[in-house]
């Protein structure tokens, strides 16, 4: 699966979606970074099961969970309410845009992603926010970054920048 | 082994100032010692001056880490290689190194979890492997993205060993260790523990794969 491909299908299907998680950090990253198969991405305006079935996704209960795929049958991680306690609405507004291979998709701001990879802090998230800040780090906007996140939270990024930056 | 009880009192995180890893201990001393001993172990890095990285591996009960040594050993010896800095490189040492594909490509032959990135390769004699590939127009730097290990260690079951390495090296590829687990676990003597949110969103991501048949069959 080309995730930018996938992410460009998907924008086309549901419209205003942003993408986050792996996809999100491949994007700022590049496509050297490792994902797994499944897409996180946040809606705004949401869509019930059934706008989404017309559209060509699916909802299936599998490992005591509902879990959605796309047309293509790539698990997607819906988020309508927020990314790790950041509104929806804040993700939306902050995204960028980057231009895939044939049409332009919006992607988290790396502040975001910085601070949902934080809140999670699993082995996984922690090799992610390293590779982000080091990467990343000089072009943080820390003034986004203090509005969504808690003073602590932004202590303890500015730390991680400074060890590689 | 006291240094790495030290260790696992920290929250895991991605950085650490000196200081919060110098205030578990009684002494500055001590704890100097104990940081100078981590870093030989591979268990730390010091970035830039006052600050350090933590192997996620450090969570691991100390009967897994004994296991986990000679990953490290290998790792802190590790030598990085680039040419083109891109999948074609991978594609060049493949075809011109032999030896034992470890961590993110050996995972996802086991596994089709994660995309790989990087080309870890046990070889036999670093020195030699690492001429072969200055030879054919490899760098020695810090980006590219062919490493070459020594070979330190057991290296009987194949699958054993990459599950290992997966959990050393952490990050990301403690995910690799718990799909490798959960597809070959009756081929492992040695396991992991892991946190079980970990394992739940391991097993709800994984693609449908069968194992593959491998020389460890009993």
């Amino acid at each position: 699966m080309n995730p930018i491909l996938e992410a460009e299908k998907i924008t086309e299907e549901l419209g205003d979606v942003v993408f986050i998680g792996a996809v999100g950090v491949m994007m700022h990253l590049g496509t050297r970074h490792r994902r797994t198969q499944d897409i996180d991405l946040a809606m705004v305006t949401k869509l019930s099961d059934e706008e989404l079935e017309t559209r060509g996704y699916r909802k299936y209960f599998e490992k005591r969970k509902y879990v959605t795929y796309t047309p293509r049958r790539i698990k997607v991680d819906i988020y309508t309410e927020d990314v790790s306690g950041i509104p929806v609405e804040t993700v939306y507004t902050t995204s960028l845009n980057f231009t895939g291979k044939n049409r332009i998709i919006k992607v988290a701001c790396i502040e975001v992603l910085l601070v949902a990879k934080h809140r999670a802090a699993r082995p996984q998230d922690v090799e992610d926010l390293q590779n982000l800040c080091k990467n990343k780090g000089k072009s943080i906007n820390w003034a986004l970054l203090a509005k969504i996140a808690k003073p602590t939270e932004v202590s303890e990024i500015k730390t991680v920048v400074s060890a590689f930056i | 082994m006291k240094s790495l009880l030290m260790l696992q009192e920290l929250q895991l995180k991605p950085a650490y100032r000196v200081d919060e890893i110098i205030e578990l201990e009684s002494s500055r001393a001590t704890a100097y010692k104990r940081l100078h001993e981590l870093e030989q172990l591979g268990l730390i890095e010091r970035t830039k001056r006052g600050y350090y990285t933590v192997r996620t591996c450090v969570k691991q009960p100390f009967d897994v880490m004994q296991h986990l040594l000679p990953t490290l050993k290998a790792l802190k010896q590790a030598r990085m290689f680039g040419k083109y800095y891109n999948e074609s490189d991978v594609r060049i040492a493949r075809s011109i190194i032999d030896g034992f594909v470890t961590l993110d490509y050996k995972a996802y032959e086991l596994t089709n979890y994660q995309t790989p990135a990087r080309l870890f390769i046990y070889v036999d004699d670093i020195q030699e492997s690492s001429e072969i590939l200055r030879k054919h127009g490899f760098s020695q730097g810090t980006k590219g993205r062919v490493t070459l290990l020594p070979r330190i260690g057991d290296f009987t079951n194949e699958i054993q060993r990459a599950y290992l390495d997966c959990i050393a090296y952490g990050g990301r590829s403690t995910q690799d260790a718990v799909a490798i687990e959960l597809l070959y676990g009756n081929k492992l003597k040695i396991k992991g523990l892991f946190p079980v949110e970990l394992i739940n969103k391991v097993q709800e991501d994984m693609p449908k794969v069968l194992p593959i048949e491998s020389n460890t069959r009993s």
